[in-house]
């Protein structure tokens, strides 16, 4: 894919007729749960290799934790792991485990991928519209069961613990210009990708974006994620906002784990694969547009 | 009562939801910070509380105090009530523009005159254009003084190019309008 724009796998040619296509991702506990953490951790890792329109296999557990931790904890997240692979169909390899003075557990996972398929996200094209597969948030909710503002039966962590799997093959069946999984640097920072990797500009209507219930009241209140300024620092020179209040902002930057997809798909197939992805019981909402233009991001109401 | 928090140390949400807790028992909390991003995000949890918020340096730390001084309206004092009153014309009702220009003026000087004042009041689209005329202006800022908090819609402002001349209140958009409809009872005129 080379190394010019910034992929969620690397694809590898092997001979024969798929590409492998490889990624790792790991980060420490998001939830107090160690059966949920370990389940949101799977389907994060497993996201990339969705992303990239291809299917998973094989993956290998990387786990670094305290040795103070009870042992039925670290089963826990392990066995969270193992059911989302499960789900997934990939085979667990094995994996590595470290004693370390944090937490942390992932996956590297191995997929294969059909050449002609693959989604990236440097190819939308102009016209092009954005659909979404989960609503956005998830930093902020984090935080606010932390806070004791929201329990672990949310909505965010359902979507935080499923899989990519079911949108990205009916992406792959239906054919789309790009894609992207909304991960850490928040839908914003995902755009911008998508805007540089393309050189065109992408709209947003903030109207139509899908947010976590409670997420803006939450914002409001001040529990945001350190991940959310960062983002904006980054990213802002590349964005701009009209009529968007501070929290609505913190939202767009809000680093998200285990997001949705991000599609970009040409117009006339972006209603089949709004109604598809709908009766597959996936969410789906149209928040956009590609257009011409320098490569940046504009969001309005 | 005030409390004080040592928040050194601790990452975010801590701060915040150490503070947000003490704030429910105290009128006044300090809290001791040492990273940019608890400043900014108490902040946010100073403003959504409509409390006062202040940050001084201290030493390689930041020390935030968050009070119910200051601008902060604190609970609202009996002489006004919950009720939201939103003009969006220059004449009260239909029928004579003459007789609604009059009804207007007497509507706002009664409702400046009678304890129970409005906690809001909103202009928008034709109600902005009361600010020129100064018997309506002077009910406004009669209403203004009880407490009544006047908010002008931007875009509306804008376009009747009274941006400048509105400083009874503040510029309010859609947005903000929509969310004190769904929270509070409105009263359209």
């Amino acid at each position: 894919m080379g190394f010019e724009t910034s992929d969620d796998a690397a694809i590898l040619e092997v001979g024969g007729p798929q590409n492998l296509v490889q990624t790792v991702d790991f980060f420490g506990p998001v939830v107090d749960d160690p059966f949920l953490y370990g389940q949101i951790a799977a389907a994060n890792a497993l996201s990339d290799i969705y992303a990239m329109g291809g299917t998973p296999f094989s993956a290998l557990n990387i786990l670094a934790y305290p040795q103070c931790l009870e042992l039925r904890q670290v089963e826990g997240i392990l066995r969270g792991g193992l059911e989302k692979l499960t789900e997934a169909e990939v085979v667990l390899g094995g994996g590595h485990s470290i004693t370390s003075n944090e937490l942390f557990y992932g996956l590297s996972v191995t997929g294969w991928v059909n050449p002609e398929n693959i989604t990236r996200n440097s190819s939308a094209h102009i016209g092009d519209h954005l659909i979404i597969t989960k609503p956005i948030g998830s930093g902020v909710v984090i935080n606010a069961i932390q806070a004791g503002l929201a329990e672990l039966d949310h909505e965010a962590l359902h979507y935080m613990c499923t899989l990519n799997k079911t949108a990205a093959q009916i992406m792959v069946e239906i054919g789309v210009h790009a894609c992207t999984d909304i991960t850490g640097f928040g839908l914003i920072g995902h755009c911008v990708e998508l805007a540089k990797g393309g050189a065109h500009r992408v709209n947003l209507i903030w109207g139509e974006v899908p947010i976590f219930q409670g997420a803006l009241p939450w914002a409001e209140m001040g529990l945001v994620p350190s991940g959310t300024y960062k983002n904006r620092d980054y990213f802002q020179k590349d964005v701009h906002l009209t009529d968007i209040t501070e929290p609505e902002e913190d939202l767009l930057f809000d680093p998200q784990t285990s997001g949705g997809l991000l599609i970009a798909v040409s117009k006339s197939k972006a209603n089949r694969l709004v109604t598809c992805l709908g009766n597959a019981g996936v969410m789906a909402r149209t928040i956009g547009y590609i257009d011409q233009g320098t490569p940046s991001v504009h969001v309005r109401r | 009562m005030s409390s004080v928090i040592n928040a050194v140390g601790l990452a975010c949400p801590k701060p915040v939801i150490l503070a947000k807790r003490s704030l429910e028992s105290a009128i006044k909390v300090e809290i001791l910070v040492d990273n940019d991003i608890a400043v900014r995000n108490l902040e946010k949890l100073a403003r959504s509380l409509g409390k006062a918020f202040e940050v001084h340096q201290d030493g390689q730390n930041q020390r935030v105090l968050i009070s119910t001084t200051g601008e902060d309206r604190g609970p609202l004092p009996s002489i006004l009530s919950e009720s939201v009153v939103m003009i969006t014309t220059e004449l009260f009702g239909e029928g004579d523009p003459k007789l609604g220009a009059i009804l207007m003026r007497s509507f706002l000087y009664a409702l400046a005159e009678t304890e129970g004042y409005p906690g809001q009041l909103i202009l928008i689209n034709g109600g902005v254009r009361l600010i020129e005329n100064t018997e309506a202006l002077e009910s406004l800022e009669k209403l203004n003084e009880q407490g009544t908090k006047i908010l002008a819609c931007g875009t509306c402002l804008d376009f009747f190019d009274l941006k400048d001349k509105f400083t009874i209140g503040e510029v309010t958009n859609m947005y903000e309008i929509c969310t004190i409809m769904k929270e509070k009872p409105v009263s359209v005129i």
